[in-house]
């Protein structure tokens, strides 16, 4: 997908800094893991664990959301479990030169038919498979920006954990 | 009399410390094992609605990798779920950020150097224990 093909409005105030909700799977004693800032997985029936989806983006939300509320907005879901909620800034994900985009309301791949993304959500779009990157310089790229997110994300500390 | 005597406080002393080196190791062992029963009891849609539960046989490969691990790297083998069901560990050392990702037939190491161009990863479409256990005492990847 081109630049020109994603959803959404790109957001460009690097002040903003982005709520990224981390599972307790993605827990790493009470931090989180580098792979809790990895792109989310979407469907497809040939994908392999190092065969990145060719548009990767990792799920956050705007900064008015507040943290707790984006981390009850996930909780509420399914049996989810999380640790809490750590940002990223619009800034920050520039400086990977990583693309956001405000998608909130629009269709997702993720998505039964006819269900739209949250008002308040926002993709930070990963590097694209493309004919000149291999799967594993891919891979290598996303674990590198990945680490990079989560150093941000944990140098300015957790932005919400619940009280239990 | 007296070397007898300390000759036994020595000997006492000893097997306190083997112990409660033992007695550690034990806790250690327990806490991870705890954690990857934690890691048993998601369910699919954990994460995203794609996350996968834990592979089983992820699961079974970490248990005999822990055998292999010291006392002293047991925060590194602290063991994180992936999305695709994996187990993955991450740590760092002398200023590279390792990650591992073992699955039910594959192993993927990764390297994060202090700078992006010296970064290296190797997959393998096997499990191997042996590359996973030097990989993670070493940092070595050893041959495709």
């Amino acid at each position: 997908m081109t630049p020109e093909q994603r959803p959404g409005n790109q957001l460009t105030d690097a002040a903003e800094v982005l709520r990224r909700v981390v599972p307790l799977g993605k827990d790493k004693n009470g931090l989180p893991a580098r792979d809790a800032f990895m792109p989310d997985i979407v469907p497809a029936p040939t994908k392999s664990a190092f065969m990145p989806g060719s548009d990767g983006t990792m799920s956050t939300h705007q900064e008015c959301m507040s943290a707790r509320d984006a981390y009850e907005e996930y909780v509420k879901v399914g049996d989810r479990a999380a640790i809490g909620t750590w940002g990223v800034s619009v800034g920050e994900c520039t400086e990977l030169e990583l693309s956001v985009y405000h998608d909130g309301l629009k269709r997702h791949p993720m998505l039964p038919a006819g269900e739209v993304l949250p008002a308040t959500h926002v993709s930070v779009w990963f590097p694209s498979k493309t004919n000149e990157v291999s799967n594993s310089r891919l891979r290598r790229q996303r674990e590198r920006i990945a680490k990079d997110l989560c150093d941000f994300a944990i140098d300015r500390d957790y932005l919400y954990i619940p009280a239990s | 009399m007296g070397r007898m005597v300390t000759g036994t406080v020595r000997s006492t002393v000893g097997t306190k410390a083997a112990r409660s080196i033992q007695k550690a190791r034990e806790d250690w062992e327990v806490a991870l094992t705890t954690r990857l029963q934690t890691l048993t009891q998601l369910k699919a849609g954990w994460s995203g609605a794609e996350s996968q539960p834990l592979n089983a046989a992820s699961a079974e490969h970490f248990r005999a990798f822990l055998v292999h691990v010291p006392q002293a790297r047991a925060n590194d083998a602290y063991p994180v779920l992936t999305d695709e069901g994996y187990v993955r560990l991450e740590w760092q050392s002398h200023g590279h950020a390792y990650s591992a990702e073992i699955g039910p037939n594959s192993l993927y190491m990764c390297d994060l150097a202090p700078e992006a161009v010296d970064d290296s990863d190797v997959e393998l479409d096997w499990y191997d224990q042996d590359r996973l256990v030097e990989f993670f005492l070493s940092g070595s990847k050893g041959d495709q």
